[in-house]
């Protein structure tokens, strides 16, 4: 494979659509239903999305409409003074709903141990086959992958996924300048891409084609 | 760091280091936010996760001998040129000796199995769910907690097995804990209680032999 510049490859930021929270807010503040659902159409699928990468799939849709009415009573009832910061105080709700949901999960599971309902907890927290089947599949990948690559290359990898070193630190003891460094990432992060899509195409689920 | 405004998309670094728990808090923030309304990096977050955390897992399996560059280029001349003086072959070969009968003793005496295990081994622990981190039987486990802060605590840190029984208790000022034991093969859970005492997050991780 012909090695491409990752500068040129790494996604190009463009301009994205700033919403105009001020009107919004005013128009959810009156009670207009259509601000509800232009809310809804804006946030929908972010919150679904932390919802479920922080606590899976269990009573996801319950979690959301409880996350929304808690945002749509704070701008009703004018807690919300800067609407400016409606996406940081979206968050904010999410993360407060995520935090809120594990301690109850864990207090839960302590105050119930001797029960048999706690023991289907514990094994939903670990996640389902279909998730460890995926997560198999990508770590033989990674694997395959990290076989391919030198002695040095591998240190530098571990350096930075493992050892959590800043790649300031890793360029200067490898001695290698910022560009080397990306374009060993970029090469693993293709060729990962590249037997991901092959076992996609192959019938296996899981990476994006 | 790259800034992200409002309206931009966040970098693949930013994405990957927020995958890996080590964005930086002012840029946590920002590309929460931007995650909660923007698809397309959501996606772009799903694929750097995979890659970032598949590279981990692997790279932790077999953990990689850390050398300087220049002690990596000059040990073996360095060992060579040792030999070429007669009295120093002779100490030499005792120390060896002495060395192969210390590694015998050693590995057979932390091991029923005769296998070596590591002196440390890390173990960064997040509150997300999905699959158990593993980590292999060593001498010491260095636990890191990616919700604790640097020097947010005292936080209390509660180890207990699967069937709820107390394994070790500490207290650590930090995000890191090192448990100076071996812990047998089996599954764990790490709890982490704030200064106040109120529980703030548990997490679960399976040890191998």
């Amino acid at each position: 494979m012909a090695d491409v510049d990752p500068d040129q490859q790494a996604y190009q930021p463009d301009a994205f659509q700033i919403q105009d929270w001020t009107q919004l807010v005013a128009r959810i503040h009156q009670g207009d239903p259509t601000a509800m659902e232009e809310l809804y159409a804006i946030f929908g699928k972010g919150i679904r999305y932390f919802l479920l990468r922080n606590l899976g799939v269990d009573e996801v849709e319950d979690r959301v409409h409880d996350c929304f009415v808690i945002v749509a009573q704070a701008i009703q009832n004018g807690e919300l003074r800067d609407p400016a910061r409606l996406m940081g105080y979206v968050r904010t709700v999410v993360k407060r709903q995520i935090a809120a949901t594990i301690e109850t999960q864990v207090s839960r599971r302590r105050t119930e141990v001797d029960y048999e309902e706690s023991l289907f907890t514990l094994m939903d927290w670990q996640g389902d086959p279909e998730h460890s089947m995926l997560q198999q599949q990508r770590t033989e990948i990674a694997r395959k992958v990290l076989r391919s690559v030198s002695r040095r290359d591998r240190e530098i990898l571990d350096r930075f996924y493992v050892q959590e070193q800043p790649q300031e630190q890793i360029c200067e003891e490898m001695g290698l300048s910022y560009n080397q460094f990306r374009l060993l990432k970029y090469r693993a992060k293709a060729r990962f891409g590249e037997l991901g899509r092959r076992l996609t195409a192959a019938g296996f689920s899981g990476f994006r084609k | 760091m790259d800034v992200i405004h409002a309206g931009l998309h966040a970098s693949d670094d930013q994405l990957e280091l927020y995958s890996l728990d080590r964005l930086s808090d002012t840029d946590l923030i920002q590309v929460e936010e931007h995650l909660m309304v923007c698809g397309g990096c959501r996606n772009r977050l799903e694929d750097v996760s995979a890659f970032a955390l598949a590279m981990r897992n692997v790279l932790k399996e077999h953990p990689v001998a850390f050398q300087k560059p220049d002690e990596e280029e000059n040990w073996f001349s360095r060992f060579l040129s040792g030999w070429k003086t007669p009295s120093l072959a002779f100490a030499g070969a005792m120390a060896a000796v002495v060395l192969s009968v210390g590694l015998y003793t050693y590995t057979q005496g932390h091991n029923g199995a005769g296998m070596t295990l590591a002196p440390v081994a890390y173990l960064q622990l997040t509150a997300m769910r999905g699959e158990l981190p593993t980590v292999h039987g060593a001498k010491a486990v260095q636990l890191r907690f990616s919700e604790a802060a640097e020097s947010g605590g005292p936080y209390k840190v509660s180890l207990v097995g699967d069937d709820g029984s107390a394994v070790w208790n500490g207290v650590t000022e930090g995000p890191n804990v090192r448990l100076d034991h071996v812990l047998p093969k089996g599954t764990y859970f790490a709890r982490l209680f704030g200064p106040s005492g109120q529980l703030l997050h548990e997490y679960g991780f399976r040890v191998t032999e």
